[in-house]
């Protein structure tokens, strides 16, 4: 990442194949975009079309690519789950019309590779169990129950850790959290991807024309397998806006976690605190990793786009649920609408049942209903600004 | 991108490894490559290897001395001071964690032989001068050596002794005076009895109790009816039964319990209380010239006996907190929390002397000089004074009697009589109950 511009600029064509750069003016992003795309929406904001850009900042091609791994059968059960519990949904928001919107867009990660040489001090946690007892009377005598408690021993530990970390996960993009949270993880340190699944990237993938290569032997990551899918085809590619030297801080917090539990291993601990590592890393190598994500949207009443985002390996759905306002108040008038009419016609009734009582009942009746339909009338409305306050509060 | 990528920001190189590893750790076994693990060293307890306990002044064997303190030589009176801690209760307990016995550290730290008592079994660990020795439990010169039980965990903690032998004589003849109804020559009868001075193994629990019971408590409640029978109204007493629940939570600290068979536990309990504020860390020098019994109790059984007590304790005050005389479908749970042991050894003189052709046991406390034991019954003495005592009211209530027939009116003597026997029945009944208790023990 460090060679002179022209070098980069000649790899990265080579590298990048049949894709043209492109720029979001809105969100500031730049993409790799298939020639044939034209100038979609962009993935990331959904608010502007990208604009074509002589070349990119980022000064490297990836290395290994996680193919998309969601069949369209899940694909659609899943968009299906996601918004069943969304009431008054907008037009466009059915699972056809989501599927017909799906853009692949894959976002960039780091791997980092370090070896870290250094000591360590911590205090370990060793489970030991204690027989304990619990004695019961009741009125017969006693009865004694045997019990085994598990406790935790503290003992300071310390050492030197000699060991080299591998396809450590470490943000490129600045929405690296967010995104992570968005597509499943549960922790946005842990991506919710198998990146052990990754193929190596190459050239042709960016024309539609696939290619597997075996990666590095002495990769963790396994090498791919020969019945991945259309790596890199109609897809488009997120450039990393994080350069690896702004990474490292994060892979290194990684490497540390990792360090804490080999070091819990190696001591025969099954807990630790207050770990403290000394150390230096060397041998550094970064890999830039693509993960596969779909993006879709559907038009809230505003008439803007609201984005969705599916976790292209796991197919993992997330997004702003919104429901249609105009849609629950159409329910609401129409409901206004006919209380109304009921209304009136229980008045001709009342009337006419001042010359004949047979009227009186089903005005009577008629007056129910006007009264229940009059309470219903607004629930349409109330339910869905509730929902949508209470997804607000959520997003 | 690999490794033409710019290299991540390095951190200071750290000191030598050496200089980073704490002072006192040492090297341990590490479960993964690549990772060295340090330990602080186990603690080096100062139990020397097999001791001697010779004078290095003129080759005499020394002993602990009780009055000094320390371990002195009886031929030149050198003294040596002993480099043990007074750690009271704060010794250090033990859980019950379940590879107890295997990490339980083993054997004495010195040189001892136990003896066994063919006679009635005891285990005696005795100085290794002693090839045989008098056992202090029978008396009897039975005894043959025989190999260390291995499972013995070792005390950490005792309480040495402060009586001197010497002065036991004179404890227990003050005992052994004390009281009318024994024989007058038991004095000179126990003159030749040994007192010999040994540590017996006790155990100390604490624990944490908590208790939870639940029981029907009945309340005495008046209520009126009309009875129709005598067509009026009265009152009349009820129980109403209502359930009530409620905790307790009560915490045991240092309960002792005998470690050893020989002596009954009843006449241990009566050479109770052990300061155990003068608790001092084990060193094998206080064993130098007394004996010292490995226990005999296992630490479970001891433990299930200890934890009956406390659940009793702790029932008796769960039904303090009922107050009510009606109680019924009384239950409880009693949670032990905290548990902890120790063995300790504690100082006890034994000496057995001989009355009538029977042997009879006498025990003193080594820290304050108690001393509990068996005295045989003069039953001779308990009858007399039985007699005195019932004797006069059956005079006076027979003079009454014999004049009453002779038609004089002794009616209030006759009545004095039998109160007179009456007062005198109970006292000799007490006393007859003390007798059979004091012939017992």
């Amino acid at each position: 990442m460090n060679a002179d511009a022209t070098g980069t600029n000649h790899e990265l064509d080579a590298a990048w194949g049949a894709m043209h750069p492109a720029h979001c003016k809105n969100c500031r992003a730049d993409f790799l975009v298939p020639s044939h795309a034209g100038a979609p929406m962009c993935p990331n904001c959904l608010a502007a079309r990208l604009e074509p850009i002589p070349a990119l900042q980022a000064d490297a091609p990836p290395e290994l690519v996680v193919p998309f791994a969601v069949s369209d059968a899940t694909l659609h059960a899943n968009l299906e789950r996601w918004l069943r519990d969304i009431p008054f949904k907008p037009a466009s928001l059915n699972p056809k019309a989501l599927r017909a919107q799906l853009t692949r867009v894959f976002i960039p990660m780091y791997l980092a590779d370090a070896s870290a040489f250094g000591t360590w001090q911590a205090q370990m946690g060793f489970d030991y169990l204690v027989a304990s007892s619990e004695e019961r009377f009741d009125g017969s005598g006693w009865v004694t129950q045997r019990l085994n408690e598990t406790r935790v021993r503290w003992e300071p530990r310390a050492g030197e850790l000699a060991r080299k970390y591998e396809n450590v996960p470490a943000p490129a993009l600045e929405q690296h959290a967010r995104l992570m949270l968005a597509l499943g993880a549960s922790n946005w340190r842990e991506p919710p991807f198998d990146t052990s699944r990754a193929i190596s990237f190459s050239s042709r993938m960016a024309d539609g024309r696939f290619r597997v290569e075996t990666h590095d032997p002495q990769s963790t990551i396994r090498n791919p397998k020969s019945d991945s899918t259309d790596a890199l085809g109609n897809a488009i590619v997120r450039a990393p806006d994080v350069a690896p030297n702004a990474a490292w801080l994060f892979a290194r917090e990684h490497i540390e976690r990792r360090a804490a539990r080999d070091c819990e291993t190696a001591s025969g601990a099954q807990h630790h605190e207050k770990f403290v590592l000394r150390a230096t890393y060397g041998e550094p190598h970064w890999t830039l990793l693509l993960l596969p994500t779909y993006v879709t949207s559907y038009i809230g009443d505003d008439g803007k786009l609201i984005p969705v985002r599916v976790n292209g390996q796991s197919g993992f759905v997330s997004g702003v649920k919104r429901a249609s306002m105009k849609r629950a108040q159409r329910w609401t008038i129409g409901i206004a609408l006919v209380t109304i009419a009921t209304f009136l016609f229980t008045i001709v009734l009342g009337v006419a049942g001042k010359w004949n009582d047979a009227f009186l009942a089903p005005a009577l009746l008629l007056l129910i209903i006007t009264f229940l339909l009059a309470l219903a009338a607004p629930m349409p409305a109330l339910y869905a600004w509730q929902f949508n306050r209470q997804n607000r509060a959520t997003e | 991108m690999s490794d033409h990528a710019s290299p991540p920001p390095t951190e200071p190189t750290p000191a030598s490894a050496a200089n980073a590893i704490p002072a006192g750790f040492v090297r341990v076994e590490s479960k993964l490559d690549g990772i060295t693990v340090y330990a602080p060293a186990p603690r080096a307890e100062n139990i020397p290897d097999a001791r001697t306990f010779k004078c290095p002044n003129c080759g005499a064997t020394t002993a602990f001395d009780p009055r000094a303190g320390s371990v002195t030589c009886s031929n030149c009176g050198s003294i040596y001071v002993i480099h043990a801690q007074t750690v009271g209760r704060r010794a250090a307990e033990f859980e019950f964690t379940l590879d107890v016995v295997n990490s339980a550290p083993r054997g004495w730290g010195a040189t001892r032989r136990d003896l066994h008592c063919e006679n009635c079994g005891a285990n005696i660990s005795v100085a290794p001068t002693e090839l045989s020795t008098t056992c202090p439990f029978c008396g009897s010169n039975r005894v043959a050596a025989r190999t260390a039980v291995p499972d013995t965990f070792r005390p950490r903690v005792l309480i040495p002794f402060k009586i001197e032998r010497d002065a036991c004589a004179e404890l227990v003849r003050a005992w052994l005076k004390r009281g009318w109804m024994y024989p007058a020559n038991l004095v000179q009868a126990a003159r030749g009895a040994q007192f010999s001075g040994i540590y017996l193994p006790f155990w100390t629990f604490s624990a944490r109790v908590n208790a939870a019971w639940r029981a029907q408590v009945g309340r005495e409640r008046m209520e009126t009816y009309f009875d129709v029978s005598e067509a009026k109204f009265k009152t009349r007493t009820y129980i109403e039964w209502k359930w009530e629940q409620g905790q307790v939570a009560l915490p045991f600290s240092d309960e002792l319990q005998t470690g050893t068979r020989h002596i009954s536990e009843p006449l241990l309990r009566r050479l109770a209380p052990y300061d155990l504020n003068a608790l001092v860390t084990y060193d094998p020098a206080y064993l130098a010239g007394w004996r010292a019994q490995a226990y005999e109790i296992s630490l479970n059984d001891a433990w299930d006996a200890a934890r009956a007590r406390m659940r009793e304790i702790a029932r008796d005050a769960c039904d303090e907190q009922i107050d009510s005389r009606h109680v019924r479908n009384f239950s409880m749970n009693a949670v032990f929390d905290d548990e902890a042991w120790r063995l300790i050894l504690l100082p006890t003189f034994l000496a057995t002397y001989r009355f009538a052709g029977k042997t009879y046991q006498v025990v003193v406390n080594g820290q304050t000089g108690k001393v509990a034991g068996d005295k045989p019954v003069a039953w001779t003495k308990v009858w007399l004074v039985v007699g005195a005592l019932v004797l006069p009211g059956i005079v006076v209530a027979g003079i009454a009697l014999v004049l009453g027939m002779m038609r004089y009116a002794t009616g209030g003597w006759f009545v004095l009589g039998g109160f007179l026997f009456a007062v005198g029945a109970i006292i000799a009944i007490v006393l007859i109950q003390q007798a059979t208790r004091a012939g017992e023990a």
